[in-house]
Parts: C-alpha cells; sequence; structure tokens
C-alpha cells in the first residue's frame, strides 16, 4: 500500500510539470509576444448594382449573395451586379495561439447620397452575411464574435445594399463611399 | 488533489481574460450603378401604300420598303395616280432618342391588320393583312446604334395584299413597335 500511494504522488506531479508550459502560452497575460497584434480592414469588391433604366424613380436592391430585386428599375443585360467584398484580418500578437474568440465592432458612419446630371441616388439598408449582423444602418454600430482557430483569423464578408433613384433627362455614372470602420474590442484566449 | 485544483483554476484564467484591442481599422469601398436615360420613340410618318387600283378579279400586293421612295406593285394591282403624288407612298417613320452611343433593338409585329371603311358601300370590307415587315435605322442595317447625341431613325415597310374585286374603301390600322436597349 505504500508503495502505491508514492506512486501516485509521482504521476500528479509530471502531470503539472507538463500543463504548466501550456498555460503560460494560452494565457494573454503572461504571454511574452515577440509581434505586436495586427487588425486590417480592406474593400475587394465594390457593391454594383449595374447598369440601369429608370423611368421616373425605382430601386434596385443587391442582397449579400448576389441577389437582386428590382422596383421601377430595367437593369440592361450587358451589365453586371455584385454585393460588395470585405477582408478584415486579425493576427494574434503571438503565434502559438491556435484558438480565440475575436469580438469585433463594425461601424459604417454615414449615408450616402449622390446627385449626377440631374440623377439623384442613395444607397442604404445595408446587409452583411456577417452572422448576427444582417443589418447595418448608416451610423449604426454591430458587434460581431467569431471564433478564430490560426494565429491569423481572416473574415470575409458581403454588403449589400438598396439604390433608390430618381432620374432625369440623362444618364448618369453614380459613385458611392461605402465606408467601414471596424475596431476589434476583445479578444478572449 | 491539491495539484489538481490549481490545474482547474489556471485554465479557466486563460479562456476569461482579455486581452486588449489590436486597434482600428477603416475600409473604404465603393457603390456604384449606372443609369441610362429611357429610350423615347415617337411616330414620324405613318405607313403609308398610297393610292391603289387594281384589275377586277385579280389580287395584287403593294410594297413599301424601308430607305425607298414611292411603292413597288405586283399582280393586279397598280397605283392609282402617276407623277410626284404617287411619290407620298412610303414606308413608316420613327425618330428614338436614349442614351448616347449605346445600342438598341426594335420589335415589329409579325402582321399588322387594317380594316377598312367603303367610299361607295356599306356592306362589310375584308381586312387587308399587312405582311413581311422590314425594318432599317439610319445607323445600321443589322444593329441600330444611338449616335453622340442619343438619337437615331427608323423606318417600317411591309407588304399589304389585295384580294381581287375590292371595293374601292379607305384601310387604315395602328400597329407598335418596340425599342428596347441592347
Amino acid at each position: 500500500m505504500p508503495k502505491l500511494r508514492l506512486s501516485y504522488r509521482i504521476g500528479a506531479g509530471r502531470l503539472l510539470a507538463c500543463m504548466v508550459p501550456v498555460l503560460i502560452a494560452a494565457s494573454p497575460g503572461t504571454a511574452r509576444a515577440a509581434t505586436a497584434a495586427t487588425f486590417t480592414a480592406i474593400a475587394n469588391q465594390p457593391l454594383s448594382f449595374g447598369t440601369l433604366v429608370v423611368s421616373g424613380s425605382g430601386s434596385r436592391t443587391i442582397a449579400p449573395d448576389g441577389t437582386s430585386t428590382n422596383n421601377g428599375v430595367l437593369p440592361l443585360g450587358d451589365s453586371t451586379s455584385s454585393p460588395a467584398q470585405f477582408t478584415m484580418t486579425y493576427t494574434h500578437a503571438s503565434g502559438l495561439f491556435i484558438f480565440y474568440l475575436l469580438q469585433i465592432q463594425v461601424t459604417m458612419p454615414s449615408a450616402n447620397s449622390t446627385t449626377v446630371n440631374g440623377v439623384q441616388g442613395t444607397v442604404s439598408n445595408f446587409t452583411t452575411d456577417l452572422p448576427g449582423l444582417t443589418t447595418l444602418q448608416p451610423g449604426q454600430t454591430g458587434t460581431i464574435t467569431t471564433t478564430c482557430v490560426t494565429a491569423t483569423c481572416t473574415i470575409v464578408f458581403h454588403v449589400g445594399g438598396t439604390l433608390n433613384i430618381t432620374s432625369g433627362t440623362r444618364g448618369a455614372q453614380m459613385v458611392f463611399p461605402v465606408m467601414l470602420i471596424t475596431s476589434v474590442t476583445q479578444v478572449l484566449g | 488533489m491539491i495539484a489538481r485544483l490549481g490545474i482547474i483554476a489556471a485554465v479557466a484564467f486563460a479562456w476569461s481574460a482579455p486581452a486588449l484591442a489590436a486597434g482600428h481599422a477603416t475600409a473604404a469601398g465603393v457603390a456604384s450603378a449606372t443609369i441610362v436615360s429611357p429610350l423615347r420613340v415617337i411616330a414620324l410618318a405613318p405607313m403609308d401604300f398610297g393610292d391603289i387600283t387594281h384589275v377586277d378579279g385579280t389580287s395584287g400586293t403593294v410594297t413599301v420598303s424601308p430607305g425607298a421612295a414611292g411603292a413597288q406593285f405586283s399582280g393586279g394591282a397598280s397605283a392609282a395616280c402617276s407623277g410626284s403624288v404617287c411619290a407620298d407612298a412610303h414606308a413608316a417613320r420613327f425618330s428614338v432618342t436614349g442614351e448616347p452611343q449605346r445600342n438598341y433593338t426594335i420589335q415589329l409585329p409579325a402582321t399588322i391588320v387594317a380594316t377598312g371603311t367603303g367610299l361607295s358601300t356599306t356592306a362589310a370590307l375584308p381586312a387587308l393583312t399587312v405582311n413581311g415587315l422590314t425594318v432599317r435605322s439610319a445607323s445600321s442595317a443589322t444593329a441600330p446604334h444611338l449616335d453622340a447625341a442619343g438619337t437615331d431613325h427608323f423606318e417600317v415597310g411591309g407588304t399589304i395584299t389585295l384580294p381581287p374585286d375590292l371595293p374601292p374603301a379607305r384601310y387604315r390600322a395602328s400597329f407598335t413597335v418596340i425599342v428596347s436597349y441592347a
């Protein structure tokens, strides 16, 4: 019996010795990062409503999955439409991390309206395919949380919207800024 | 046992401690749309076959063609006039306006049915059919195109068939042409 108890203590001690290095690496409070964390957000693809014939007024909606809905506008066949695509990339301060939760705030700062050649256009009612953030109105801030399993975590998402048009007597090439302000607010793990 | 509790507490701490945010990033994207002005088509002149006569008991045809003045006759049909008056026969004429430098298409009916009003009889008259409709635009015979000012013209012709023994009458019809951006 004494031999048996001694053997148990030795086993527990080995277990603790193995776990300590892992805990040091996994705790953000105790990690010794060789590099600082980085976060970038870029626009990969514009939100394109295509080429439209509008008599009077109308609207066209492009969903994040690329499907479209027309109301009082006629899209021409030689044009293409697509949702905007953005990519956010977060690289953890320590490359040793393989699993963490990332919390990001996404803000669209302002409404988008313009008038060209007497044609008035407004882009609004933005939608995204980010989980938990299906709509994104100008001035609104939304938060998403995503699970990352590598040190560098890449989030590719799409943004759709609705273009409302009041046409004039001439055609117009319309471009609207779509600004997204993104912030990493929390890294868990 | 004490060692085991210590391990569990350390693991829980590792998953709950938030790290500082890495910062902000702004992505400048754009939304774009090209708006083209609607097409407008205006009828400038009707399809006019002129004044026609035909040999009793013999049918005939009269054709007006885009880009050509006057009419062509076959069978028992012929012009009921001579000289400059007969030159009034012509194809229908239309003007088109829209977005400069864009192609468009012209859609015509397969046939046009005209109804007549007798000039010397109140008896019912047979309807006449205009078929073989042809179109030609000023910009192109095959691919109508709006010029730098966003304008173009086109003409529509056809052939009307006269039955034998048609009494004197005036025939009229309306037809629709549809223009669309190509």
